[in-house]
């Protein structure tokens, strides 16, 4: 009797199992998905490559999931623990932040000096166009930064996750920022090309709930004590607020709008809408940005993981 | 260079107000942005100290 109980209770934690292992099969599910969503957008290479290297992707991963599931959920699982704890993030993060500054500095540099005295004039917009240098790197991460709190948004309301909290808390400010770069460095663009600042388009309008999103976050985070309370509200506002990125994306597409559509996904076969010569230092920017940005996170979570645990032995040990 | 010299760079034809701006406010935007993280790093390091040292002098007293 006493066997047949236990075995019930064996049998019912290996169905507890089963939540945890859907959580992480959506969460690397979505990721996959907000990748894809991005690299569709890349002008590098056709899209039969990106479509062609997603499926043996997928179906690698999940033919791999199915056949050695253990590798696959126990490598899943360390990272989720290890990257989890903030103690090993702390010293993780250490050590990759000399590298993400360096490697930040040169592509910043070199593709602001390329796109703004190297790289040749529009035909049409003349000099003006070199705006794109800032406008495009600050709204492409204003966006990935909100999906990347959305993640952390959703690991943070159902696995209770504290470095996912303190992730959003690091993720907002550069985010605000790039948001309202973007709106700023569009908006003198636009006076030369189409003759106003401002427009209540529906791109710009939905870029600029998109800054204000980013300050509603920053703005709960400030306004409730607790910071676990905080980071819940926060974590909320971040997964709800995920639609309005859907919308800026597409909301040239959705909408008649002033703004034009996206240059850098009328690729398809015949390749990218813009030239190579103005492409190159383009992407040297944008992933200049990417890296600044992670930069910035990774110096903002750690002062958010020192302060959050100063009263643990290994935060002691570190400062003194 | 794309340009002549640095002042047809600095005028960029009838665009260089509107180029450099842009370029101005984003690029002192995003270094103060990059400052006050490292700077509330630094302050929160020090903070710490302090309170650490305050504490293990209160133990010596005790």
């Amino acid at each position: 009797m006493q066997d047949s109980r236990a075995e019930h209770r064996s049998q019912a934690s290996v169905n507890m199992a089963l939540p945890g292992h859907f959580y992480l099969i959506s969460l690397v599910t979505l990721l996959a998905a907000v990748l894809t969503w991005f690299i569709w957008s890349a002008p590098v290479l056709p899209r039969s490559i990106w479509l062609g290297g997603g499926w043996v992707f997928g179906v690698v991963f999940y033919f791999g999931a199915l056949r050695y599931p253990d590798l696959y959920w126990r490598t899943l699982e360390r990272w989720y623990h290890e990257l989890g704890s903030p103690r090993y993030f702390y010293r993780l993060s250490g050590l990759w932040l000399p590298w993400l500054v360096a490697i930040a500095v040169v592509l910043c540099l070199t593709g602001l000096v390329w796109g703004l005295a190297f790289a040749p004039p529009h035909h049409e917009q003349g000099n003006s166009y070199r705006i794109i240098y800032l406008h495009v790197p600050a709204s492409s991460a204003a966006l990935m930064g909100y999906m990347a709190m959305g993640v952390a948004g959703l690991v943070a309301l159902v696995w209770r996750l504290k470095m996912a909290e303190i992730m959003i808390k690091a993720i907002a400010p550069f985010g605000a920022v790039m948001a309202a770069v973007s709106l700023i460095s569009g908006a003198i663009w636009g006076r030369p090309t189409w003759g106003t600042y401002w427009i209540w388009d529906a791109r710009l309008t939905s870029m600029l709930i998109l800054l204000f999103l980013y300050l509603g976050v920053i703005a709960l985070q400030n306004a409730i004590r607790d910071p676990r309370q905080a980071g819940r509200a926060a974590s909320l506002l971040s997964v709800v607020g995920v639609i309005n990125v859907v919308i800026v994306r597409y909301s040239v597409d959705w909408w008649q709008s002033l703004h034009q559509g996206s240059s850098m996904s009328m690729f398809g076969t015949a390749g990218s809408a813009i030239h190579p010569s103005m492409l190159a230092p383009l992407l040297l920017s944008m992933f200049g940005i990417y890296f600044l940005y992670a930069v910035t996170v990774l110096v903002r979570a750690r002062t958010e993981i020192l302060w959050r645990e100063r009263k643990s032995q290994w935060v002691r040990e570190e400062v003194s | 260079m794309y340009f002549d010299s640095f002042a047809a760079l600095w005028q960029m034809g009838v665009h260089g107000p509107f180029v450099w701006s842009a370029f101005g406010i984003g690029v002192a935007l995003i270094l103060l942005n990059v400052g006050v993280a490292v700077s509330r790093g630094r302050r929160v390091r020090r903070d710490l100290k302090n309170i650490i040292r305050r504490q293990k002098m209160m133990q010596e007293r005790q």
